[in-house]
């Protein structure tokens, strides 16, 4: 492709990225300057790190408390939900408290000898808590805390999800978004394509991708991050990587994380089941799974 | 609902299961955005922040019936009554003529998130119609049309609300009003220190789909395309780094230490970007507080945003650094014992972010070694005995305020006279960087309406 702009920024703790096919470099110019806004504009939101935050207040609810969210906070917690459920707890934004535990730990506020009773007790808070999403408007129910929120599993794809909406709103249509590399969304209209390979070290597969979202999961970057918010367990190995491909980026985000926790039958039944799950492919042994 | 029925309903909830669900248990309650009579409101500007008000702060507003919107780029207000109306089931109208709108709506209020040569005077026109008016800061680009202003506001009785957010951001009224006024926990604050760094002034371009018209521009003030995109960075048509970031955090200075500055020393320069406004400044103001002496030191950057955005006071008992980003800590000064700051803690004011006991299960005895202990800091925990706390973002808060304020439940946390105080020093730091740096004296006088 020619005409490429390349663009990035750091937000969300990562870097986010845009490539962008224009003739013109004052619209590619406007077009980036307006999708990182929009980035900035959703950490504000949904970061449990900002004290003002949708995600800080939420964290802070009271028994029986009703809280107005935004939409776009609704939103995501409605597809958190989906995806909960699609992967049967596997993915669940629900795990502030436990890498809480997990942070003091690294921190040494926190001796390793008082990690089973902090997780069990996290672990206990979280189920006994009682959260709804109003399904009519932007509100958020608490009938009994004790879950903390995180979106750090789903927040990047569903950035990328809003910024592909806005630069196709900006007459925009030939772009790869990419967050922090570990979701990268890409949109053309054919013939044009982008070029996406899976990689392990000794494996490799090419996409020729016009409109989807691919996401990965691993421990290569950031060493053993992932754990199990079914269990709280963060002893986990059952792949090298995981990739999940669909056409919204909070869906590959949140799914590629959950897939990395799930074992091989369970995401065949995952594919199948599922329609907005274009593809899983998982790196084991050395030798790279695709399923459809 | 009743009480018992509440609890049973609850009850029936909890057992259905735990965790994030899907639905309502409190639907038969009262819905926290249903209120009756409310206030007809329209938002003037529909670009980034005339946005936010539409789609993030209106809707959170149960007091507010936004009827319409108006922009002088067709596609903005067409996009944001189509998507408004979409989205909300609303039936909103769409002007370019702020005066036609005035006309033909049935008004209470408008919101100006225009470019500020444009507030003067649809704030006063509007005032003068019996219409009240929350206006995006700064109030202008000059001290004689930001007077007027707070002016109208007095002769007519009418509400001017100015949008400096933070002075409705609950963590900020809670460190003012709590902290600071009733248990000045800092002791004397001898210090206020100000960044505000960013990457890049941009200059933006139309959006492919805006279709803009010369000779409408020039009806609405404007001599170019850019100057419709970038009027931050024209003298004439806003008042760049030093108006639309700095006026948002001296605000913080002059609020927190209760005292205006009777001097001001500043200096800036365009020579990174080479626009009309300066992208660097440097300010340094002198205040007599009631307290004693302070200074304020304050800068902009415009070219890297590596250090953030935050305000950081220091007293000679404590300090704290507040920020509507993730950097918000407070510091019990050395000679203070710990002791003395617990029955803030205890009264829930306070975290002590060392603390990691809900954690721990019940020490078994002291081997007599133990680790090095981490540097103590606390950030606000509960917002406990405060007047009232919005627990809305701030923008959405301060809109909230005024609404509020003119259904008669509030009064204005932010009103032009207030705001006028503010926008006084900012004029005289504009003077001083534009005369090449130099020291100005302000007069008590000044201050006055």
């Amino acid at each position: 492709m020619t005409n490429i702009h390349s663009y990035a920024h750091q937000a969300m703790a990562t870097e986010f990225k845009l490539n962008l096919q224009c003739t013109e470099q004052a619209a590619a110019d406007t077009a980036a300057h307006a999708v990182f806004e929009r980035v900035d504009v959703l950490e504000n939101i949904l970061s449990r790190f900002r004290p003002d935050s949708d995600i800080s207040r939420i964290n802070r609810m009271k028994a029986e408390e009703s809280l107005p969210i935004e939409y776009e906070t609704w939103e995501v917690l409605k597809m958190a939900f989906e995806i909960q459920q699609l992967s049967h707890g596997a993915f669940d934004c629900g795990v502030a408290q436990y890498l809480d535990v997990f942070r003091k730990i690294k921190e040494g506020l926190l001796l390793s000898s008082n990690f089973d009773y902090a997780i069990a007790k996290v672990h206990r808070e979280k189920h006994s808590s009682v959260f709804f999403i109003d399904p009519d408007e932007a509100l958020i129910h608490c009938v009994r805390p004790g879950m903390y929120f995180d979106l750090g599993g789903i927040g990047k794809g569903f950035a990328l999800d809003q910024c592909r909406d806005l630069l196709l709103s900006m007459g925009h249509d030939t772009f790869e978004l990419n967050a922090g590399e570990s979701t990268k969304l890409f949109h053309s209209p054919l013939p044009h394509t982008w070029s996406y390979q899976l990689e392990g070290d000794k494996v490799g597969k090419r996409f020729a991708l016009t409109k989807m979202s691919v996401s990965a999961t691993g421990t290569g970057f950031q060493g053993q991050h992932v754990f199990d918010p079914r269990s709280g367990s963060n002893r986990i190995q059952n792949y090298d990587r995981t990739w999940v491909g669909t056409e919204m980026g909070a869906y590959s985000d949140a799914l590629s994380t959950a897939s990395f926790l799930l074992k091989e039958d369970e995401l065949a039944a995952l594919v199948k089941a599922h329609d907005k799950i274009l593809w899983i492919a998982y790196l084991k042994d050395e030798k790279l799974y695709l399923l459809k | 609902m009743e009480n018992n029925k509440r609890r049973d309903f609850l009850k029936t909830s909890a057992i259905l299961g735990t965790g994030l669900m899907l639905g309502n248990p409190f639907s038969i309650t009262a819905n926290p955005l249903k209120v009756a009579d409310k206030i007809n409101i329209a938002i003037v500007g529909c670009g980034s922040r005339g946005s936010g008000m539409i789609f993030s702060n209106i809707p959170k507003i149960p007091g507010a019936n936004l009827v319409a919107v108006c922009d002088i780029i067709e596609t903005r207000r067409e996009n944001a009554k189509r998507n408004y109306n979409n989205r909300y089931n609303a039936n909103i109208n769409a002007y370019e003529d702020f005066y036609e709108m005035m006309e033909k709506e049935s008004l209470d209020a408008v919101a100006l998130a225009t470019p500020d040569f444009w507030h003067m005077s649809h704030a006063v026109d509007a005032m003068n119609e019996g219409i009240h008016v929350y206006c995006e800061k700064a109030m202008s680009t000059n001290i004689e049309d930001a007077r007027k202003m707070a002016q109208a506001m007095k002769d007519t009785g009418n509400l001017l609300q100015i949008g400096r957010q933070r002075r409705s951001n609950d963590r900020y009224r809670f460190t003012h009003q709590v902290l600071l006024e009733k248990e000045k926990l800092f002791g004397r604050v001898t210090h206020a220190i100000g960044q505000w760094n960013r990457s890049k002034i941009h200059s933006l371009s139309p959006n492919r789909n805006d279709r803009i018209k010369i000779d409408q521009l020039k009806k609405y003030g404007f001599d170019t395309i850019d100057q419709v995109y970038n009027w931050r960075n024209y003298k004439e048509l806003g008042g760049g780094v030093v108006s639309d970031l700095g006026s948002h955090q001296i605000d913080i200075f002059n609020w927190f230490l209760g005292a205006f500055p009777h001097t001001v020393y500043a200096t800036g320069n365009n020579s990174y970007f080479n626009l009309e406004q300066a992208d660097t400044m440097a300010t340094i103001l002198e205040y007599d507080t009631p307290s004693g002496p302070a200074i304020g030191i304050y800068e902009n950057i415009s070219n890297s945003r590596a250090m953030g955005v935050y305000e950081r006071f220091i007293g000679d008992e404590g300090a704290f650094e507040i920020s509507e980003s993730a950097t918000n800590k407070i510091y019990r000064e050395s000679s203070v014992k710990a002791e003395d700051w617990q029955p803030y803690v205890d009264k829930g004011y306070l975290l002590n972010q060392a603390d990691v006991n809900k954690y721990k299960a019940k020490e078994s005895g002291d081997s007599g070694i133990k680790e090095t202990a981490p540097q103590i800091s606390y950030d606000i925990n509960e917002m406990n005995d405060m007047d009232r706390v919005y627990n809305l973002a701030a923008h959405t808060a301060h809109l909230y305020n005024f609404v509020e304020t003119v259904r008669e439940n509030e009064t204005l946390n932010y009103n032009a006279i207030d705001s006028y105080k503010s926008e006084v020093c900012i004029y005289k730091i504009h003077e001083a960087i534009n005369a090449g740096g130099a020291k100005i004296k302000i007069d008590p006088s000044a201050y006055e309406i």
